[in-house]
């Protein structure tokens, strides 16, 4: 009996040993060092004012040094990040823009890697209060980074920046380029239906940003009916453009003609498509607030 | 080996006394503890190479892509584990219980434990066994289902203050104990099934009918003979539900699953050797 115990101790330690060694090199083991470099990070954050020197710069060092051990690794570009950013939570700005721009040059044929550092810096700019620079930071992304996600929303962030801001002359201007930027970029690259589809959703956000609401809704419509087959119209997305088009009517615009006229013609376009019934259900819910709401006028 | 008759306390004494007079006992049960632990590493490596090859789709299929990653996989793990276990339960627990209760018997009667005999002739009564383990495995689900029901209407109370409040926390904060109660009360309900078909070398149907006439003999020292030991479990679910720290510690999840697999190995051993112990000692008198 000893000996069958003795059997059953090996074999789980023999198990375990060869699946812990085996999955050193897996991804796995990657996220854990990560998660735990990231835990430091986390608790660090908490109030960085307290924390010394030799914290931030430990931190940093283990980042690094997960960056060597796991070159390879799909979150070796993160941790470059991260890296640089235990020194804006320092606020020790320039060294972080210091690494940011060797990320940027270590990802140089990684556009997408790259322009996440590069919003990094936009950060570092923002937390320091210079808002010229980070907006030049966001023209550098939408002129270095043009087909990545962030270097397509660039122009849009830039207008909201300014109306955050309440500076609605600059927010304006800024949205009024994203519009021309993202119609070039339709006109440009008219058989190419993921940039159509993300520039016609910036576009109408521009619009939103700007306060002009039925061309806002006239995109959301136009997006809705073009895409309608595109696998680009998840359900979640359309959702988001659904339910914008109708917050938008009844509560900027105050009246649900738009809505009815887009869901009328989707439905008479896609009759067997999955958004019908939910759309038709809307449709009649609009069709009844519109006549309640004449009734009321009349009155 | 002698027991005070109908005080539960002295039976468990005594089966604890036996347990460390014949470590004989604890084989079978150690069979399925290496088991569980087994099931608990291939669980574990599941989101690593080359593990991830076979389970990676069946976990995306079944739940989500993040379970595949740290530290999400480790919230999943007690549950992958518990699913895991049933199969295990059923057709292997069944067949070990079944074996440490020929073990005891051999040891009330004086024979020598020649291990590789019981478990032959327990494997005469395997599908008896299955069907014993199967039965209580449904009985103990569905009894958790009915709490369930019981749990969802009790999450409906809107109640702040008052009685109906007081009435719905008590079945939010106490549902881990009263599952543990409804296991134990189920199992109590089946406690000489496998002793039955062991000892007495009956079939399912038989041994059901002997199990309900020995416990409805005496329900609540039955009851308590499984209670008792069962009390080790709670400082498990005390840490389960009370721990915030799994979100910092995420491996303090597998510590816990660790934990439970010792103590219930343990209060199986006890339960089972009380069980079989006041079974044989019935069975004199008569």
């Amino acid at each position: 009996m000893k000996k069958t115990y003795l059997t059953f101790v090996i074999v789980l330690v023999a198990v375990f040993l060869i699946l812990f060694f085996l999955g050193q090199r897996s991804e796995y083991a990657a996220e854990k060092a990560l998660w735990k470099i990231n835990q430091q990070m986390m608790e660090v954050g908490k109030d960085p004012n307290i924390v010394p020197d030799v914290t931030f710069l430990k931190i940093h060092r283990q980042y690094k040094e997960f960056t060597r051990k796991h070159a390879k690794s799909k979150l070796a570009p993160v941790a470059n990040i991260l890296s640089a950013r235990i020194f804006i939570l320092k606020k020790d700005f320039d060294k972080a823009r210091e690494i940011l721009e060797e990320v940027v040059e270590i990802y140089k044929d990684e556009p997408d890697i790259a322009v996440q550092a590069v919003s990094e810096i936009a950060l570092t700019y923002q937390q320091q209060q210079s808002f010229l620079k980070m907006v030049d930071v966001f023209k550098r992304m939408k002129n270095e980074y043009p087909t990545t996600e962030l270097g397509f929303l660039a122009p849009l962030r830039i207008g909201q920046f300014y109306a955050s801001q309440n500076e609605l002359t600059q927010a304006q201007r800024y949205f009024n380029e994203a519009i021309e930027h993202y119609n070039n970029l339709i006109a440009q690259n008219a058989d190419d239906q993921q940039v159509v589809f993300n520039a016609m959703r910036s576009k109408a956000v521009c619009y939103m940003g700007q306060e002009q609401w039925q061309n806002a809704v006239d995109i959301f419509g136009e997006v809705l009916l073009k895409f309608a087959e595109s696998e680009l119209l998840t359900g979640a997305k359309a959702e988001r453009i659904i339910k914008s088009i109708n917050t938008i009517s009844m509560v900027n615009i105050k009246s649900y003609e738009m809505p009815i006229k887009i869901y009328t013609q989707f439905i008479e376009k896609y009759p067997q498509h999955q958004f019908v019934p939910s759309l038709a259900k809307m449709k009649d819910s609009f069709v009844l607030l519109e006549k309640e709401k004449a009734i009321i006028e009349i009155k | 080996m002698k027991n005070s008759k109908n005080n539960p306390f002295q039976v468990v004494r005594n089966a604890v006394n036996t347990i460390f007079a014949n470590k004989a006992i604890l084989f079978p049960f150690s069979i399925i503890l290496f088991t569980q632990f087994l099931i608990l590493e291939i669980c574990f490596f599941i989101p690593q190479y080359p593990l991830v090859e076979f389970f990676g789709p069946i976990i995306r299929a079944f739940y989500s892509e993040q379970y595949l990653h740290y530290p999400a996989n480790l919230l999943l793990l007690p549950q992958l584990c518990q699913i895991a276990q049933i199969p295990v339960f059923i057709f292997l627990s069944s067949y070990c219980i079944g074996f440490a209760v020929s073990i005891i018997a051999a040891i009330n009667e004086g024979k020598p434990v020649e291990v590789k005999k019981l478990a032959r002739d327990t494997f005469g009564q395997y599908i008896h066994l299955v069907l014993a383990t199967l039965l209580t495995y449904l009985l103990v689900t569905g009894g958790f289902k009915i709490f369930q029901l019981v749990y969802e209407r009790a999450l409906e109370i809107r109640s702040t203050s008052g009685k109906f409040f007081l009435l719905k926390m008590s079945v939010i904060q106490g549902a881990p104990y009263i599952n543990l109660l409804i296991s134990v009360f189920f199992s109590a309900l089946m406690a000489y099934l496998i002793p039955i078909i062991i000892l007495e070398k009956k079939k399912i149907i038989a041994a059901l009918i002997g199990n309900f006439k020995t416990f409805f003999k005496a329900p609540f020292f039955t009851f308590s003979i499984i209670f008792i030991p069962s009390i080790f479990y709670v400082p498990v679910l005390l840490l389960r539900h009370n721990l915030s720290t799994i979100a910092t510690f995420p491996e303090l999840s597998v510590i816990l699953i660790i934990l439970s697999l010792f103590i219930l190995f343990i209060i199986d051993s006890i339960v089972y050797t009380s069980l079989t112990t006041y079974y044989l000692v019935k069975k004199e008198d008569k």
